[in-house]
């Protein structure tokens, strides 16, 4: 076989080659397009019951009513006692989560941890409290005095929760003063945390030593459903814009 | 035998030809490396490397700026000439290609005779058919890509049998080289599927989320969405190249498959959000875009693009509306024959037909470090329509394989509010992705039997002398 005979077969080898490339520059021209999407299958949530939690934390022992629905999370990470996560209020909103913290004294002050609490809900803008945004009087339970907040942050974007329902347990000391402060946060999507608030306050409410006996709930224990915009638990909640002084302090 | 003069295949196929190309290549890969710094990677590899116009590229001397004078501004010319013409990569390659086969269809030449030519091409069609089954069979060739170890000795196999029945056509002295070239031939090849075929994007899941979106940060679209049943949403799109020819031309975006007609009033490749409050509740944050530079090659973040577009309703002027890619600004909502729709600019947006669930995100540290030593996902995949469902685990660099695409674990972020972790999974999908692991393994067996028929060649002439 000659040289020459391979010829034809280079030639049309070499167009093949070369087709994409004049492929390339006759490429699609953009265009309006349509089409269907089905939304992804939801999380399939392991279901809980409701259970009683026990911790030990610097030699004393402490428990509490875990609602039902909550999921321990997998890891609890150092500067937290405990970690629970639960489902959004739909199949795509974001799944909401439960932190409980201590710090021993009074941890700077109620209006302090609010204001933390503040600069985590706003990203572009600082401010302070909204018409909103609510802290009650502090309310006497067994352990202590609990200060419930409700705090609104602005949208941040699909992926980012924007509403903190919170309670600041401040534990007092034999000799006066602030022994310990818990923080029970819970933080998720606004629809999320309305679904969730009375089993934040059932957990709090029943937050006390190991061992003693577990108060009676009004309310709670005959499993009443949450209203709209009901405040944890009866605490005397007062709206922002009517203690202008006492916010304008945070 | 040397090649005849008067034969057109012999300047093709010329030496000289491949280390011209080879010197032109490696230039185009040096001016490539500093345009990135600019451009960043993706613009590099599509306008140098891929399209380019009619296969010529526009190098600017701008480009050398970086090494002769690093962070001066101001356009880099040469008597008043501010670029020059380069062949792009992809004519570089074909260039190559040709030059590979006419080399071949010169100098080498088929050796074997009767049946053991016969044998050989049997032989290398039994190795072909084997590997051409195992990358186009779609389970086997997803089976085998899990594990690329696994998938470059399976190809040894073939390959040998290849380089056997080369042995039979070829020769001893050519068999080896015709393989490592058949190699190479397919490396470039390989370049081509990629190129045309490749596509690649980010896929975000937070824990206990799932997700069927993917989203290529290098584009964008304006996107109409509106439920269309519990499970079902309907989006159409309007492309980037369309937003962006609208604002040049001052033309409407106007089409019977949209809801309304888009006046594009400014196009920003990049923005940052200024934002003010509204009134006295600081929930409710409006904000104003303002143009930045687009981020260069060696910024770690994405260009943020954002539009001022003017809806119009059957003729109706809506409103002006900031659109923008920053997730801080919801969609615009708009009523349009009982159906709402949002409208949003966004990340180009891919939907698969099956999900992807994000059950536990690890991220450890090195211990008394934030230093990164490992993220991984395990993952839960549901595909409803084949009724497939079942548990993943991907790390760096062990990516899960599905459906012809690979979702590598490539980040993390975490939600600022309640520090729940998400991952950032990077999803490839590249038809020719199993090309340089095949490419690969061809050379080895190639460069094997070259070096062991060669050893052979070498010991039998030692006994002869001796």
């Amino acid at each position: 076989m000659t040289d020459l005979e391979y010829a034809p077969m280079t030639k049309r080898l070499t167009i093949l080659l070369l087709a994409p490339l004049l492929m390339l520059g006759c490429g699609e021209e953009p265009a309006i397009e349509r089409y269907e999407v089905t939304l992804p299958v939801a999380f399939d949530w392991p279901e809980t019951q409701l259970r009683e939690a026990a911790v030990e934390v610097d030699g004393f022992s402490w428990t509490w009513e875990v609602p039902a629905g909550w999921v321990d999370a997998p890891e609890v990470p150092d500067q937290l006692i405990a970690d629970y996560r639960f489902p959004g209020a739909t199949d795509y909103t974001l799944p909401g989560r439960m932190t409980v913290s201590k710090i021993d004294g009074d941890a700077g002050g109620i209006e302090a941890n609010v204001m933390r609490w503040l600069q985590q809900l706003y990203v572009t803008t600082a401010r302070s409290l909204g018409p909103k945004d609510k802290i009650s009087q502090p309310m006497s339970m067994g352990v202590g005095d609990a200060t419930f907040v409700e705090l609104y942050g602005q949208y941040q974007g699909e992926h980012n929760p924007t509403r903190i329902s919170a309670a600041i347990v401040q534990i007092p000391a034999e000799g006066g003063g602030v022994f310990q402060t818990w923080f029970f946060k819970l933080a998720g999507d606004e629809a999320t945390i309305e679904q969730n608030r009375m089993g934040m306050a059932q957990m709090i409410l029943t937050f006390r030593p190991a061992g003693t006996p577990r108060p009676v709930l009004p309310g709670l224990d005959e499993v009443e459903a949450p209203q709209e915009g009901e405040a944890p638990q009866g605490g005397n909640e007062v709206e922002a814009d009517e203690t202008t002084e006492s916010t304008d302090e945070l | 035998m040397t090649p005849s003069k008067s034969n057109p295949l012999s300047w093709l196929a010329s030496l000289r030809l491949t280390v011209t190309l080879l010197a032109l290549s490696m230039y185009l890969i040096f001016v490539g490396t500093l345009a990135q710094v600019e451009n960043g990677i993706w613009w590099v590899v599509e306008h140098y490397f891929r399209e380019g116009t009619y296969g010529i590229v526009w190098v600017d001397f701008d480009v050398f700026r970086s090494l002769v004078y690093p962070g001066s501004a101001g356009n880099v010319s040469i008597f008043g000439i501010e670029s020059h013409p380069f062949p792009s990569g992809f004519v570089i390659i074909a260039l190559l290609l040709v030059n590979l086969l006419a080399a071949h269809a010169v100098r080498y030449k088929m050796t074997g005779k009767g049946a053991a030519l016969g044998a050989g091409f049997g032989l290398v069609f039994v190795g072909s058919a084997i590997t051409a089954y195992t990358v186009l069979e779609p389970k086997t060739s997803a089976a085998i890509q899990q594990d690329v170890m696994l998938m470059m000795l399976i190809w040894t196999v073939p390959m040998t049998l290849i380089g056997i029945g080369c042995y039979f056509i070829f020769g001893s002295r050519k068999a080896g080289i015709v393989l490592i070239h058949g190699g190479i031939i397919l490396m470039l090849v390989g370049e081509y599927i990629t190129g045309i075929g490749a596509d690649e994007g980010q896929m975000w899941i937070h824990e206990k989320g799932s997700s069927s979106k993917i989203i290529d940060i290098r584009e964008v679209e304006i996107a109409f969405v509106t439920p269309t049943g519990d499970r079902t949403q309907e989006h159409i799109i309007i492309p980037q190249e369309l937003i962006e020819a609208a604002d040049e031309d001052d033309t409407l975006i106007e089409n019977q498959t949209l809801p309304l007609t888009v006046r594009i009033d400014a196009w920003m490749e990049n923005s940052d959000l200024l934002p003010s409050i509204n009134g006295a509740d600081p929930t409710q944050v409006q904000y104003r875009a303002e143009e930045v530079p687009a981020v260069t090659g060696t910024e770690q973040r994405a260009d943020r693009p954002s539009v001022m577009a003017t809806l119009f309703r059957g003729g109706e002027r809506i409103g002006q509306h900031l659109l923008t890619t920053w997730e801080f600004v919801k969609p615009v909502e708009v009523e349009v024959d009982g159906k709402v729709w949002a409208v949003s600019l966004r990340f180009r947006e891919t939907h698969l037909p099956y999900t992807i669930q994000l059950v536990d995100f690890r991220h450890d540290q090195f211990t008394g470090t934030t230093t990164p030593m490992n993220y991984s996902s395990t993952l839960r995949l549901e595909a409803p329509n084949s009724a497939e469902s079942r548990d993943a685990f991907i790390k760096m660099n062990q990516p899960l394989r599905y459906d012809g695409k690979a979702f590598f674990q490539s980040g993390f972020f975490q939600q600022p509010l309640n520090r729940n972790l998400g991952t950032i999974m990077q999803v490839a999908d590249n038809p020719g992705a199993w090309v340089p692991y095949l490419s690969c393994v061809i050379v080895t067996v190639g460069l094997c039997m070259h070096f062991v028929i060669s050893l052979m060649r070498y010991g039998r002439r030692a006994n002869a002398r001796a």
